[in-house]
């Protein structure tokens, strides 16, 4: 009971020394995090046992260096960001947890995470170490408030043995757009489609800022351009289907199965193709060049502290151990996610990982809409369908969609 | 041994009459807590809070009638709507009388009742999850029904979930087949209960098998039929699990309801003052639909 009120103390007075950090002139504290001890419960989405089991074994990694620790791992089996936000309406999230940048927003702006620079400076942390993109969105008001675990980006999977059967060069790095219509065209045969787009924002959009577009002025000629482009293979041409309309799930289902030739997925589907269909023959590239640029979407994770953690220094040293070099590189070498630390890119060798690793430069995070992003995405993928199905023109669909995301993206 | 006579005699104290009314409402407190817990509990809540603005992660803000009126001009929740009403108009009406008609079958003397009984109720028995997965892959492009129908010479690919036209209808012959063996079972109990005598009576007059189940076995039945009409309106409005699973309210919201709506909304986007408003809409709505069938379907029947 003593050492627990004890610990409370100190907690609080971690907590003062976080909130004092931030006043510029005040000395940062330097140093080690001390002697740790006490519970730290983690907790995030568990997408395989395989993947489950990696954790696992890092944070039992983590419990032998500091034996004073006990490290509680709650997974949370579905509809994660729900789970979790009921748990902070309620106080009852664990002290580290996985936060998508697709909602983060919603948890830095309300005062639910902790900020960790001072942490992560006497760890000797550096923001620098990070890949930029990435740290950044996990960055509000000039603090941080998570720390990158892994991170996706979109690239370019095809089926080798379509292309071989259809006689089409494989894809490269440089491909153009017209490279990807020229090649859907002639990989569609039979029941095969060239290419899978689903009516999804969060496969259109890369394809916007490849044209010069933005979601602010969405229905200007860029933006038009974009979306006949991206929309033109199925309503026009009919090289792509919906996944829907090929009775899947979802596109990477439809390239697994042989019925797509080429899809826009992340590192996701040559993890799961790797793991449960062994037979297809795959390659990934970057996405293609546009007519104004190379775009990507970034996708990324980071491990996050509540605020109201009662154990802050030892849930920033498990944070910071699973984020460290060591175990990132386990990470990448059991081949689940890529690493989030600029040094470790060179231990890339796959170059299916590789091509996804390079669309961080000069792709934007899955956040472009702050906390609306997911309302502005329902919107986009309205729009898009509707296209894709003509149940209406191009510009008609825009025109409604830049008037109902306008409000959403002040 | 005075004090004890006085005692006896006197009438139960106070303190008894409270002490027994304690007693009687601790054995029903489990009872009475929970539902008065999580279910007038919830529905206040729910009330104050279709007048806020609350994401979970602040406090909620009062804003009045903002929700409703946002509501109301909210094209995804007239098409919602719209889409709930047409389901229930269609839905209703056919469910009911294959109801009727299954359990006027099963209520003859027929050679294996008992097989029929079990094999038509087992669709009820199976959790909506499964049998909505079933039927989705039943009515996939290349699925059972595309090549049931190319068997019979009807040519044809219909993307029964994935077409704006075809998927409403598709969900709903999935849900008469699931619930209307449910219905079968309430109207089975009554229409047992139709005298004899009656049937008699119309034999001699002459009328045969199908005018009987028209002018006797339905109007005898009514109060069954309110029943299942009322239950299955309530049923409809809330239709959710299917669209869930099958659709996600997909092809372009052509199977959008209000209950996915309200759970996209609320659960996923973290609206709860707007999901709590267009809960209370709902019931509402539900609430006048039920109170005119009311108004029609419920007469006692005269024999």
């Amino acid at each position: 009971m003593k050492r627990k009120s004890v610990l409370a103390i100190l907690a609080l007075v971690a907590l003062l020394v976080a909130a004092c950090g931030g006043t510029p002139g005040s000395t940062t504290p330097s140093g080690t995090l001390g002697p740790l001890s006490g519970d730290v419960r983690i907790s995030g989405w568990s997408s395989s046992p395989t993947e489950d089991a990696l954790l696992t074994d890092s944070i039992n990694a983590f419990k032998t260096a500091n034996p004073g620790v006990n490290v509680k791992w709650e997974p949370i089996a579905q509809d994660y960001e729900t789970v979790l936000k009921t748990n902070l309406a309620a106080g009852t999230e664990a002290d580290v947890f996985y936060a998508d940048i697709f909602w983060i927003d919603s948890l830095m702006k309300t005062g639910k995470l902790l900020a960790l620079d001072d942490y992560m400076s006497k760890t000797g942390t550096k923001k620098e170490d990070f890949v930029p993109s990435l740290i950044n969105a996990f960055t509000y008001q000039g603090k941080t408030y998570g720390i990158p675990k892994d991170f996706n980006t979109l690239g370019l999977v095809y089926n080798k043995d379509l292309f071989k059967a259809a006689g089409v060069a494989e894809p490269t790095n440089d491909w153009t757009w017209t490279d990807l219509q020229t090649a859907a065209k002639k990989l569609t045969s039979g029941s095969v489609v060239g290419l899978s787009l689903p009516a999804d924002a969060a496969r259109f959009v890369p394809f916007l800022w490849q044209a010069g577009g933005d979601l602010n002025n969405i229905n200007n000629a860029a933006g038009i351009a974009a979306v006949d482009f991206y929309t033109g293979f199925e309503a026009k041409d009919n090289v792509s289907k919906l996944p829907s309309e090929l009775g899947m799930g979802w596109a990477g289902e439809a390239f697994e199965k042989g019925k797509a030739a080429m899809v826009f997925e992340g590192g996701w589907l040559p993890a799961d193709l790797n793991n449960n269909f062994k037979t297809v023959n795959y390659g990934v590239v970057q996405m293609p060049k546009g007519t104004a640029a190379k775009s990507n979407l970034i996708f990324t994770v980071s491990y996050s502290i509540s605020a109201k953690t009662k154990n802050p220094s030892a849930a920033w040293a498990l944070a910071n151990y699973l984020t460290g070099s060591d175990n990132q590189t386990k990470v990448l070498k059991a081949g689940f996610a890529l690493p989030t630390r600029q040094a470790l890119s060179s231990s890339i060798t796959n170059p299916n990982s590789k091509a996804i690793f390079d669309g961080a430069p000069y792709g934007k995070p899955f956040n472009y809409a702050s906390a609306n992003t997911g309302k502005v995405n329902d919107e986009i993928n309205k729009a898009l369908e509707s296209v894709m199905l003509k149940k209406s023109s191009t510009k008609d669909a825009l025109d409604k969609l830049a008037t109902t995301i306008k409000p959403l993206l002040q | 041994m005075a004090v004890i006579a006085r005692g006896a005699v006197r009438r139960p104290s106070r303190f008894r009459y409270w002490r027994q009314w304690l007693t009687a409402y601790l054995f029903i407190a489990p009872w009475l807590i929970f539902p008065l817990v999580f279910i007038a509990g919830a529905i206040v809540l729910a009330f104050y809070f279709s007048l806020t603005n609350y994401d979970l992660l602040s406090d909620p803000v009062f804003v009045g009638l903002d929700n409703y009126k946002k509501a109301m001009s909210d094209e995804s929740f007239l098409h919602a709507l719209r889409n709930v009403a047409t389901y229930t108009a269609v839905v209703v009406p056919v469910q009911t009388f294959i109801g009727l008609v299954m359990a006027a079958i099963l209520n003859q003397k027929l050679p294996f009742r008992r097989f029929f009984r079990v094999a038509w109720y087992l669709p009820c028995v199976a959790s909506s999850v499964v049998t909505t997965l079933i039927f989705m892959w039943l009515f996939l492009p290349d699925g059972f029904i595309n090549a049931a129908l190319n068997f019979v010479g009807i040519n044809v690919r219909i993307n029964w979930l994935g077409d704006e036209a075809t998927a409403l209808p598709t969900i709903m012959f999935m849900n008469i087949w699931a619930t209307a063996a449910t219905f079968m079972l309430i109207f089975l109990a009554p229409m047992q209960d139709v005298p004899g005598p009656v049937y008699e009576a119309a034999d001699l007059d002459g009328a045969g098998p199908i005018r009987q189940f028209f002018q006797i076995t339905i109007p005898l039945m009514r109060p069954a039929i309110f029943l299942v009409v009322l239950l299955g309106t309530i049923g409809c409005f809330q239709l959710f699990d299917q669209v869930k699973i099958a659709t996600n309210g997909g092809p372009n919201e052509a199977t959008l309801t209000v209950t996915y709506l309200l759970w996209r909304q609320g659960f996923r986007d973290l609206n709860m003052g707007y999901a709590s408003a267009l809960g209370v809409i709902l019931f509402v709505v539900i609430f006048a639909v039920s109170l005119v069938q009311r108004r029609f379907l419920d007469v006692r029947p005269d024999y």
